[in-house]
Order: structure tokens, then C-alpha cells, then sequence
């Protein structure tokens, strides 16, 4: 959704999915820390924007792997536990 | 946390024996149950598994080329990470090794994944990979909402 290029709130972000906010901020949160999400305040709420510039860093690049495993070991860890 | 330029590293603890998380890591049919991937073999030292990724946004074939495994507590494959692109030959570049290492602890395992070797993937790489994640948006979201399900 932020692929429109329009800025977008974390309320049109989660819509349609039930997925809880936290989540989404969460993500929107490691997307911010490496610059690839840029975040202004409209009125009391906060939208989000894609911002492509830094993509091909290292860093960026070493983020979105990290955040991969991330994903991968809550995964194994929910799966070993259940 | 501890990030590079050449290697990342993350874990996590799971409240379960070294058995049962050894037992998800280095069997190849159910490592594929949680990582979302179909194998075509067993994990064998010095042998190249085939994989199919069935996560939906994520879908690609992939190989996985079984480096060591010492029982209970340290698992390593190499691997084309992410080869999104199915019809460029990955093959040509240097795979990336990723490490698995477990310890006991009071209340469990510690899985520690290290994953280096990066200092030689190339910028078109990089561009694929967020074009990527960021294609994978919904597929992002669904995973996260998967996992609070289960986890609830």
C-alpha cells in the first residue's frame, strides 16, 4: 500500500486486515530505523511514506535479511511450542 | 543484535528441550513446516537439498547446500539468499553461510542464526530484495497476524 507513493495512516495501513496496530507499527517502526519509511505528524495522527532512496545501501539491505530472521525464528519458536 | 556489513546475527528463546528444537532445525521436512518450504531430500552434510518456498509472495525454488551438522548444537548451510528472480543464474555468485547454534538454558533453548558473507552480493541484489519485501507487504502482514494467532 505505501507502493502508491501517497503518505498513508496506520488506521488506512491495518483496514481490511486484522492485523492489530502494534503490529503494523512495529514494522513501520524497523522500516523507519533503517530510512526506508519516512514518518510526518498530520494533526494527531502520524502518516507514513515510502522513501526508495536508501535501498540500495548495505545496511538497508542487511536490515530487511535481519527482519527476515526475525520472522523466521518467531516462526520456529511458535511452531516448536505449540 | 549484532550487524555488519558482512553478517547479521539474531536469536531467540524457545521454551522447549534442545531435542525438540534440534529436531525442527535438521530434519528437512519439518525445518520446511515452519520456514514455509517444501524439500526434496533429507539435510546431508556436503549434499545440495532442493526446496520450493510455498510462502504466498515468496514463492521461488531454492538450494540449500549442507555444509556441518553436529548433533544437538550446531547446524550450517550455504545459500543463494532470496532468489527472487528465477530466470537469473545465482549460481555464479557467492553464496551467503548461515549458522544455527543452540545452547541449553534454564528454561529451554537459545537459538542463535548467524548469517555472512554478504560483502559480496551486488547492488542488483540489494534492489531485488527490497523490491521484495516491499511487494511482500500483504504477505508481511498476513505472516504477522499468523503468528499472533498461533501465539495467542
Amino acid at each position: 500500500m505505501l507502493l502508491d507513493g501517497k503518505p498513508q495512516s496506520i488506521a488506512t495501513l491495518t483496514a481490511g486486515t486484522n492485523v492489530t496496530r502494534q503490529a503494523v507499527t512495529k514494522h513501520l517502526a524497523v522500516l523507519e530505523d533503517v530510512g526506508l519509511v519516512a514518518s510526518n505528524k498530520a494533526g494527531r495522527q502520524s502518516l507514513y511514506e515510502l522513501d526508495a532512496k536508501p535501498l540500495l545501501s548495505a545496511q538497508a539491505y542487511l536490515t530487511i535479511i535481519a527482519t527476515q530472521w526475525d520472522q523466521a525464528l518467531h516462526s520456529l519458536k511458535a511452531f516448536v511450542e505449540k | 543484535m549484532n550487524n555488519s556489513e558482512n553478517s547479521i546475527e539474531r536469536s531467540i528463546e524457545i521454551n522447549a528441550s534442545v531435542d525438540k528444537v534440534w529436531a525442527a532445525l535438521t530434519d528437512s521436512k519439518v525445518f520446511g513446516q515452519w520456514f514455509g518450504a517444501h524439500f526434496q531430500s533429507a539435510f546431508v552434510p556436503g549434499q545440495t537439498t532442493k526446496a520450493r518456498n510455498t510462502t504466498k509472495g515468496y514463492e521461488m525454488d531454492m538450494n540449500f547446500y549442507i555444509k556441518e551438522i553436529r548433533p544437538k548444537s550446531y547446524f550450517s548451510y550455504a545459500w543463494h539468499p532470496f532468489p527472487i528472480d528465477q530466470t537469473f543464474d545465482y549460481s555464479k555468485e557467492a553464496p551467503t553461510l548461515v549458522e544455527f547454534q543452540l545452547t541449553p538454558t534454564a528454561t529451554g533453548t537459545l537459538v542463535v542464526v548467524k548469517e555472512s558473507g554478504f560483502d559480496q552480493i551486488t547492488l542488483h541484489r540489494r534492489a531485488e530484495a527490497f523490491k521484495m519485501h516491499t511487494g511482500g507487504w500483504e504477505a508481511q502482514l498476513k505472516n504477522i497476524e499468523r503468528f499472533l494467532v498461533e501465539t495467542k
